[in-house]
Parts: structure tokens; sequence; C-alpha cells
């Protein structure tokens, strides 16, 4: 038991921090769109001259190979500098580019890989569909192979970024025959293919980042699919491998920004009866509550860090780090606006950004598999619970 | 950077748990009358032999030299096993001792230090009714609930200004209180200027942040029993012709067992070496982890009653001893209350 770092890694630290502070963008990310889009490759675009994007990918495709401890120490710097969050470029970094790197061949690694460290796509995800959101296997999207090509028909919806990105991850069913979980395919597809048809949806936080995409008989070639014909199950489920160890840890660091931000505006806001907000015992016992709870956060994170290191295989944190994460982000944003008083209904500078945040908070349980599905997950997989 | 424990200190952890499964099964303590001790005199002296009461003591004052991490490691076994809360009261009465004994009365307190190790001493707990009117130092006032005075030699009272020995004779008074943990005598009594046998200032060992985080391993070894006969019956008893983990109500439960005990776990680890090495964060950290503490190991030992329906209800199994020590635990070394508002006026932690 120790949380020590080696004369080298804090010299490593060092470099990072220096980095950083020279480099790390002083204006705010644009909101959503064409703006946003420009910004984070921009920003991917800087990290890779400066030689820290891709910090736990293999060299020959531009990463960085640096061990899970530099990993740490990176992204520890990174997330309390303030540094911009992983917005659209979220996709390509931490789910289709590791598949890739995971499942890929040789051709199609030497393809995708490298633009997507240069700044140069972004991606997104085609898994959801109006009948299969829990239940990813039930997904009937169709393809049907015709020579070197599939050809597509069916819809998803909740892809994020659709109209945004460049090349979409998607899960496909090419053989409607077999097991449900064995007729599923990986496959690469452009987003300007023809036979797309994009719409957006309004979130309840007012973002139109998640979308409805159609398929009318979009031609991808196979030599797009990614770990071969019917074996998209596998390859999918590879991924929540990548979620775990340090993936947490810039969330991890968000979540301690964040309830540090509200005890501060508990110290400045006054109630209703004019004290302020942290005077009030309800209150105050909601923020030290959470406060703890998410310094426990941090310890999860290096524990299940240290576990990776010692065992080299996913631990059962994965599942309860997401879990437990999201649901004290939905709580401290629905203390805010107890705080907040009367004002906590503008969404404007009266409020900051605590209402929006509120709003937005409702995505974290749902995506990337609800917290029922996750204690469905914890309860089967970890305790061994019958199904 | 590792958190977890090293190849030395899980095998503290493997033969601890050995032992007191061996040692002391807890159907035996459904068969004690209400009150009765789960460890006589000779019980400790056996734990002694073990090395357990000066695990983290410096070994030019007779311990066996290992710090704090493995006190720590060592009193989540103890938690599971639910021994008494006499035995980290003989942990922190032996540093008190210690250290008396390089001052005033040195060769009475160097003898103390003495049998407490050896376990020829045993030592009760008492705790503060209220912090207000309780002085503790050289000289103790103040009005304190006691627990385990049956046969004990002194009582330990501590707060965040220090800790101090009393020693029980001189205590006039006890009013007998039937305690909720039957496995626990406890008393009341009222102290008026009495003089302590030792007493040690936070400044020169903190004994109170100390006697927290092994006040919170104790808790994480309730926890994490309760999640385990949690988990054991749901896969066992069967309703509606399959057994009851697999219903959603049950499952989802455990599953929350387990994430409070693996954020307990890893806070414990956590802080445990922060204040070992002295940090600035080390007492926050020592708030967080017991606050988290009582609050999760009583609502993973409540949640225990439930899974096991009308059985959980009995005292025909364990699991109401789990709940009940829970709420004696909750007490000790500040409750949840005192330690959210310390860590709520304290900075940023880095
Ligand atoms: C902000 C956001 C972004 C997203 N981005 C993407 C994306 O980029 N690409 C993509 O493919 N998908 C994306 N998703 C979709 C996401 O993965 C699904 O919303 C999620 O898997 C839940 O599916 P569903 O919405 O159909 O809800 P349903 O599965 O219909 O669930 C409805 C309710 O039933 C519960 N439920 C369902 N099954 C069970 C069960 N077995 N046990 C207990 N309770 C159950 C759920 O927990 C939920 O409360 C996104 C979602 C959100 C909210």
């Amino acid at each position: 038991m120790n949380l020590d770092f080696s004369p080298e890694q804090v010299e490593f630290r060092e470099r990072v921090r220096d980095w950083l502070h020279d480099n790390v963008p002083a204006e705010k990310r644009p909101p959503d769109g064409a703006e946003g889009r420009a910004f984070d490759l921009a920003w991917q675009q800087t990290l890779y001259r400066g030689g820290w994007a891709g910090i736990n990918w293999p060299k020959e495709y531009g990463g960085q190979g640096l061990d899970t401890f530099q990993q740490l120490i990176f992204l520890m710097e990174y997330s309390r500098c303030g540094a911009p969050g992983d917005h659209y470029r979220f996709n390509g970094l931490n789910l289709a580019g590791p598949t890739i790197i995971a499942c890929g061949d040789e051709a199609q690694k030497a393809t995708y890989l490298p633009p997507i460290l240069k700044g140069e796509v972004i991606w997104c995800q085609g898994f959801s569909e109006p009948g299969a959101g829990s239940d990813l296997a039930s997904l009937k999207t169709r393809a049907v192979i015709e020579g070197d090509e599939m050809i597509v028909t069916g819809s998803k919806i909740w892809t994020s970024w659709a109209r945004f990105a460049d090349w979409q991850q998607l899960l496909v069913r090419t053989d409607p025959d077999a097991p449900r979980h064995q007729g599923i395919t990986w496959v690469i597809n452009r987003m300007d293919n023809p036979g797309m048809d994009i719409r957006p949806i309004r979130d309840m936080a007012g973002g139109t980042d998640l979308h409805e995409v159609f398929y009318d008989q979009v031609r991808i070639p196979l030599q797009n699919v990614v770990g071969g014909l019917n074996n998209g199950w596998k390859v999918s489920m590879a991924q929540l491998s990548f979620e775990r160890g340090t993936a947490f840890m810039p969330s991890q660091i968000e979540t301690q920004n964040t309830i540090e931000a509200l005890i501060e505006l508990a110290k400045t806001r006054r109630l209703e009866d004019g004290r302020y907000a942290i005077e009030d015992d309800h209150i105050a016992y909601q923020l030290a509550t959470l406060r703890a709870e998410i310094r426990s956060l941090l310890a999860m994170t290096l524990l299940g860090i240290s576990r990776n290191e010692r065992l080299a295989m996913p631990g059962p944190e994965g599942s309860m780090l997401k879990l437990f994460q999201s649901e004290l982000y939905k709580r401290i944003t629905a203390l805010a606006l107890d705080i907040l008083g009367p004002d906590r209904t503008a969404l404007d500078e009266l409020a900051g950004r605590w209402p929006r945040a509120f709003l937005g908070s409702f995505a974290n349980t749902l995506g990337g598999g609800t917290s029922e599905v996750m204690r469905n997950i914890i309860g089967e997989r970890c305790l061994g619970l019958p199904r | 950077m590792d958190l977890l424990p090293s190849q030395e200190q899980q095998q503290i952890v493997d033969a601890a748990r050995h032992f007191l499964e061996g040692e002391f099964p807890l159907a035996d303590a459904l068969q004690l009358a209400e009150g009765e001790s789960r460890i006589t005199r000779e019980h400790l002296t056996r734990i002694a032999e073990l090395g357990w009461i000066g695990i983290g003591l410096e070994e030019a004052w007779g311990g066996v030299g290992y710090g704090l991490c493995e006190e720590a490691l060592l009193f989540v076994e103890l938690g599971r096993a639910l021994l008494p809360p006499s035995i980290l009261c003989s942990v922190l009465g032996a540093r008190i001792a210690a250290a008396g004994s390089t001052r005033g009365d040195a060769a009475e307190m160097g003898r103390v230090t003495g049998t407490i190790l050896s376990g020829h001493c045993k030592i009760a707990a008492a705790v503060p009714r209220t912090s207000t009117s309780a002085s503790i130092g050289d000289v103790v006032s103040g009005e304190f609930m006691l627990y385990e005075a049956g046969d004990a030699d002194f009582a330990l009272m501590c707060n965040t200004g220090g800790a101090a020995l009393v020693s029980l004779s001189a205590l006039k008074s006890l009013t007998p209180v039937s305690c909720i943990d039957p496995t626990l005598s406890a008393a009341t009594f009222a102290a008026d200027a009495i003089e302590a046998s030792a007493f040690i200032a936070t400044a020169q060992d903190d004994l109170y942040h100390r006697g927290a985080l092994l006040c919170a391993a104790l808790l994480l070894g309730i926890a994490e029993a309760t999640l385990q006969r949690s988990v054991d019956y749901a896969k066992e008893r069967e309703q509606y012709g399959k057994p009851i983990g697999s219903f959603q109500a049950i499952k989802h439960y455990c599953a929350d067992m387990a994430i409070r005990c693996e954020s307990l776990r890893a806070m414990l680890y956590y802080a445990s070496v922060k204040l070992a090495q002295g940090d600035d964060s080390g007492r926050f950290d020592v708030h967080t982890c017991k606050a988290l503490a009582v609050n999760y190991a009583q609502l993973n030992a409540n949640t225990a009653v439930q899974i096991h329906g009308g059985m959980g209800y009995t005292q025909e199994m364990d699991i109401h001893l789990f709940v009940k020590r829970a709420q004696v635990l909750a007490g000790l070394f500040g409750g949840e209350r005192q330690h959210l508002r310390d860590l709520l006026a304290q900075p940023r932690p880095d």
C-alpha cells in the first residue's frame, strides 16, 4: 500500500505540467456544432504536435506508448489544469480507435488510426436502434453481402455527433438465421456514404448532438469489416475492457472539480432567509456527503489501476465506477439547484452553468449502459448471482 | 504507486482471517448470554501472543513495528469477525501508556504498557455523551457511555484534543445500561475531575484520527461480511421456483452493497497511507473514511436483514449482530455528522 511516485515519474509530471501550462487554450470551447468540431480537432492537432496524442496507443500508429503510471500522471495533470474535454473526439480516442488497435488488421490500423491522433477526423457510434437499447443484441439493421460489399438497410438512434462525424463504427446484422449474438458484424462506415439520412434529435438540455440515422441500401466495402464477419458482438464487447483503469480518471477529476465549485457556490449564495447556503445544515450535510463520496471515487480509481497492474486483467471496478460516478453527478447538480433557490429556473448567467448541468446529468445514467443494466452486470458478473 | 496490500501485508490478513474463523466462529456468539463478552481474558492473551495489540507500535516501545496500514488491514478482519471494540482500545491504550512511560510515572506506565501488550490488561471504551461537556486531559470530566467495563482495568476516552487512560477503580458509580449489542455490556458514568493515569495530546500522537480510521476498518468488516452473507443467501434461498438472487430487487440491493464495499475499502487504504505519511490531506481523508464507513456499514447491515427475510429478523442468524454492532461503532471516535462537518470545513484536498 503506497502512493509514491519514482523520481523519474515526478520528473515526467513536471514535463507534462509545463507543456500543458504553455499550451492549454485560454478560450472556452465553443458550444456544440461546427465550431465545436473545429475547436476539438485543432486541440487534437496541438496535442499531436506536442507529442501527447494517444498516450496509451502503440508508437507505430502515432501514439506515445506510455505505461499505466505515466498515463495516470498525464491524465491527472491534464484534468486538473482544466484542459479541454474529449467532446467530439471521444469516440475515436476511446472506443473506435482502441477497437481497431485490438481487432483490426494491419491495413485498417494504418488507414484509420493515425488520422484520429492527428486531429483529422471525428468518429461516431451506430449501435443502438429504436428496438435495441439495453438489449443491444436484438439489433435489426440488416446487411446483405453482395460481392465485396455489404448493403445496409435499417435505422440507428441516439448516434451522438453523427452529423459532425466523418466515420462511424456500425453494428449490423449479417446473418439473421444465426443465434442473435452470432450474426452481428462490426464495420467502419463513412458518414458521407450515399443512402444515409441523418436527423438531429433535441435533448432535454437543449442540445442537438443526438441523431436518428437511416440507411437505405448503403454500400460498405467488406474490407471495412473489423474482426471478421459475424464476429461483431465479440468485437464490441472488447470495448468494455477499454473502459477500465485510467479511462475513468478524467471524469473522476471533473466530478471533483464540480463538487468543489458547488461548495464555493454555497459559500457565496444566500438562501431565501438571508443565510449563506452552506450555513444550512441540510445543505451542508449533502455537500459534505458528496465531497466524501467523490473523494472515495479517487481512491477507487487508484485501487482499480493497482489491481489492473497486478492482475493484468479487467476487474469489476469498471461498471462500479460508471454507476457510482454517474449517480453522484446527478446528485451534485440536483443539489446545485436547491442551493440556487428561486434563481434555479434561469438558464442564463443568473444561475450559471448549473441548471443546464442538471438537465444534462440525466444522460449520464442512461448513455453507455443504464444504471439498472450496470447493477445487473455487477450482480451477475462480479457477485455471481443468477440471471 | 500501488494501493493494494503487499504480499507481506496480505499474509497478515490471511493469517488473521484464518485464526479468527477458527477461534471465533460467529455461531458461538449466538450461544452467549446477554452482555457476555465474546473474548475472555484468556482469549485476550492469545490474541496478544499473535502480536496484534502491538502490531503498529514501534519496536522500541515493545511493539511489532509495523505501521498504520497493517493495523488497518487487521482491523477489517476483526470487524468481520465482530470482535469487541476493547481490542481497539488496547491497541490505542498501549500507545498512550508507552508515551506516558517516557514521562512522569515512568516505571508504572512502563509496566502498564507491558501488561496491555501481553493481553493481561483489558481496556473499555468510554464515549463522551456530549462532546461539549466532556473534558479529556490529565484530568477528566464529563458524562460517558462505557462499553465492556465488566472485567476491564482501564477506560479509554478520546476526543480531538487527545486520549486518556483512566483506572476503572477511579470511576465511582457506574450505572448499567442494557446494550443494543447483546455481546457488549454497557454503563454510563459521570466523571468529575478524575485524574487520568496517562494522557497523550493529539499534537504528540494523533489517536483521535488513528482511532477513527481503525473504527472505519471495523465497519468495513461489517459492510463486507453482510454483503457476503447476503450474496450467499440470495444464491441459495428459493422462492417462486428460483433463487431470490435472480430477482432484480434483490440483485440490485447486492450490487449497491458491493459498490459501498469497494468505495469504503479503497478509501480505507487511501486514508491509511495518507495518515501514516503525515500528509496534509491525511486528516481530511480520515474524516471522509469514517463518515462513509458509518453510513455504508449501516446501510449494508440493514439491507442484509431485508434480503434474509423473516430469518433476518431473528436471533437464530447472526445478521442482527452486525446491525447492532454498527450502531455501537457509529458513535466511537466521532460520529458521521461530526466527521462530515470536519471534512467540509477543510480546504480542497490535493
Ligand atoms: C446522451 C446519450 C448518448 C448516447 N450516445 C449513443 C451513441 O453515440 N451511440 C449509440 O449507439 N447509442 C448511444 N446512446 C444510447 C444508449 O446506449 C441507450 O440509450 C441505452 O443503452 C439505453 O437504451 P434505451 O434508451 O433504448 O432504453 P431501454 O433499454 O428501453 O431502457 C428503458 C428503461 O428500462 C430499463 N431496463 C432495460 N432493460 C433492463 C433490464 N434488463 N433490467 C432492468 N432494467 C432494464 C433501463 O434501465 C431504463 O430505465 C446514447 C444515449 C444517451 C442518453
